[in-house]
């Protein structure tokens, strides 16, 4: 589904990812530990398309297309979607509108007909009791005033309502307490099917008890230094990243 | 061949007909005199540092001529429905067809400005005759001198009701443009309330509407003063609000300014008894070629008063936006609190904002805070619409929109929010 290839980004002259690869097929899920500064978040903005996330070499496909040169909401109309670490507030802006008007785009773009608010409605309501988010979020503007827990929980409505096959959640579990944790997580779990993938990005172990991952990947200085199954994270739980630092040290000078 | 601006204002001020009250004559005169003395104002005094008005100087004008008429299926009043009365003046004069004051309240009236001279010329005697000798005034005493026509509104006290007046200027179309002088006089005695809604329309073809607007609140009197400026692509207007805020009143101002060829507004507001105070949420949403020029002054005249001005500009194509404002706080005006933001979007490389926060501090204990800011959309903010699947063109507009809807908000009257955002969706989009 997902095919990194040697993936090197500039982010403000500066190289950030310097040669990251990552295979992800349909119904996995793929989590992405690492230190602060190691490029978790860059990989997110480089595969969504942020401006500014300079791809050097490299190459992204997704569904066998290369994204790398498609337009940041053809690539969610394909049927990406990234969960901010840092959801934008946006003061003026409905969040119910907002997400008709992104389901919508996406419906467009795959030849489906626009729903209606009637419909929309509907699908929303169902979409909110499964989450237990309530429904007074869609009144208010898109993120603006919510807490922590409502910014993370409105990225995970946001999926559900827009269903892409492949999520990347960015440090969703950041400042969020442990019942917010559960939630979204539980959230994210009913999503899972096996035609979508997710590529879960975290600094803590924490979010990997409540969602667990297929594949745990250590992202260090830009690079991708070790694979592992779920108790890969476990190991870096007790160790701290510190061992793998030490551990490709003594790689490096054993080759 | 063309004989400019002050050949055409002297020839008509020559030939004004002689007859009218003796007062108003003199008041004619001397503010001829202090026009022709200062002429137009030049770029070199300072409140029009940004406007030009050299190619205005250059035209003929048509002072005099009898006003048209504006070809209209419907009238395209704002409140039509909502309000108590309409009051719509064609090239200054009162158009009888489609103004309508039918069953006014007791002690609200609404009156042309010839009415009011022959039924109440000793209550706005003491407006007209205001004089505004500076040089940067000048466009103000040009208004008395050549006065052609306008609105009275007065209010009674006790009259229990707030009701909505709505003024609506239209010009017609000539082969020579004109220049209109008109004045709008608002008096809202001690502890009265109403909201009025001047509505500058069909401004175009070349004209120039130079309009003052005179505002009198009394001690505890509301005041809800609306204007939407929303000019032809042609039209230009010349335009200054003069308030007075007594002892505990309020005045709420909104502004929604969408341009033509020349939109320039002159708010001066003084607040001269305790506690008074003046709100005023302003948006300019310009494109094209439009320049519009925002000038205010607030002087705080006395102990505990409030002011506070928000102001944000939309600015595309090749349109310059200027706000200038400048808080005065007098000897004496201790416990005054004075805000003021401005937030400019520049949404073209051709296109220009001058934003001027200004204080002068007089007095003691007072809380004073500006705040100025000139940007583009927020990078972050449509990065996150588009990776939803929201095309650009449409993330920038649901940007734009929120923008204004939230300054719109900002206004009293929810039924207005819809017909102005609709507005501006016609003119902008």
């Amino acid at each position: 589904m997902l095919n990194i290839q040697n993936l090197h980004v500039r982010v403000a002259g500066k190289d950030i990812l310097k040669g990251l690869s990552l295979h992800v097929k349909a119904g996995e899920v793929h989590a992405i530990m690492g230190p602060n500064g190691a490029g978790k978040s860059t990989l997110g903005y480089a595969i969504a398309g942020r401006a500014g996330y300079e791809i050097s070499e490299g190459s992204v496909t997704f569904n066998g297309r290369d994204i790398t040169t498609m337009a940041v909401e053809e690539r969610a109309q394909a049927g990406l979607f990234l969960a901010f670490q840092y959801p934008v507030e946006i003061p003026g802006v409905n969040n119910t509108y907002f997400l008709r008007a992104a389901l919508n785009a996406k419906r467009k773009a795959n030849d489906l007909k626009p729903l209606d608010s009637r419909e929309f409605l509907k699908l929303v309501r169902e979409k909110l009791k499964v989450l237990h988010i309530s429904d007074d979020l869609l009144s208010r503007a898109v993120n603006e005033g919510f807490s922590g827990g409502e910014k993370k929980r409105n990225e995970i409505f946001q999926m559900a309502v827009l269903e892409p096959t492949l999520a990347i959640l960015d440090e969703t579990d950041s400042g969020l307490d442990i019942d917010s944790l559960k939630i979204v997580a539980e959230g994210v779990n009913r999503l899972r099917r096996k035609d979508r993938a997710f590529v879960v990005v975290t600094h803590y172990q924490r979010l990997l008890d409540y969602i667990e991952p297929d594949f745990v990947h250590v992202l260090a200085d830009g690079r991708i230094v070790q694979s592992g199954d779920k108790t890969l994270a476990a190991q870096l739980e007790d160790h701290g990243y510190g061992w793998i630092k030490e551990r490709q040290i003594k790689e490096g000078a054993g080759a | 061949m063309s004989v400019g601006f002050l050949k055409s204002a002297e020839q008509a001020v020559a030939q004004q007909a002689a007859g009218e009250q003796f007062w108003l004559e003199s008041i004619k005169d001397k503010a001829a005199a202090d026009f022709f003395a200062a002429g137009l104002p030049s770029r070199r005094v300072e409140r029009w540092k940004y406007t030009e008005l050299k190619s205005i100087a250059q035209q003929t004008f048509d002072f005099s001529g009898a006003a048209g008429s504006v070809e209209i299926d419907e009238i395209d009043a704002l409140l039509q429905r909502e309000c108590t009365a309409l009051l719509v003046l064609i090239d200054g004069e009162f158009d009888a067809l489609h103004s309508r004051r039918e069953d006014l309240p007791m002690g609200l009236r609404v009156l042309t400005l010839s009415e009011a001279l022959k039924l109440i010329p000793e209550q706005i005697e003491p407006y007209l005759a205001q004089r505004f000798a500076a040089p940067e005034d000048a466009m103000a005493s040009l208004n008395a001198a050549l006065l052609r026509g306008g609105f009275v509104i007065t209010l009674d006290a006790d009259l229990g009701v707030c009701p909505t007046i709505e003024v609506l200027h239209l010009t017609s179309n000539r082969s020579t443009p004109m220049a209109i002088n008109t004045r709008g006089i608002v008096l809202a005695k001690a502890g009265t309330r109403a909201r009025v809604l001047e509505h500058f329309g069909h401004i175009g073809g070349g004209n120039l509407l130079n309009a003052v607007t005179q505002i009198d609140l009394g001690a505890n009197a509301e005041l809800q003063y609306l204007r939407l400026q929303d000019l032809c692509e042609r039209g230009r207007l010349i335009a200054r609000v003069q308030a007075r805020v007594d002892t505990d009143a309020q005045l709420r101002v909104g502004m929604l300014d969408l341009g033509g060829e020349l939109s320039r507004l002159d708010t001066r507001v003084e607040l001269r008894g305790d506690r008074a105070s003046v709100e005023i949420n302003g948006l300019t949403a310009i494109k094209g070629r439009t320049h519009s020029d925002h000038q205010l002054e607030i002087s705080h005249a006395a102990r505990d008063t409030v002011s506070m001005q928000n102001f944000r500009a939309l600015v595309d194509g090749r349109a310059r936006a200027v706000f200038a404002g400048k808080v005065i706080v007098q000897v004496g005006a201790d416990g005054a609190d004075a805000k003021q933001s401005t937030r400019n979007l520049l949404l073209s490389a051709h296109a220009e904002v001058n934003a001027k926060p200004e204080l002068e501090i007089h007095a003691d204990e007072v809380k004073c805070t500006h705040g100025a800011t000139v940007g583009q959309l927020n990078e972050g903010a449509m990065f996150y619409l588009r990776s939803r699947g929201i095309s650009e063109v449409q993330a920038r507009e649901m940007l734009l929109r929120a923008f204004v809807t939230e300054l719109l908000a900002t206004f009293d009257g929810a039924a207005l929010v819809e017909p102005l955002a609709a507005r501006f969706e016609r003119r902008f989009f």
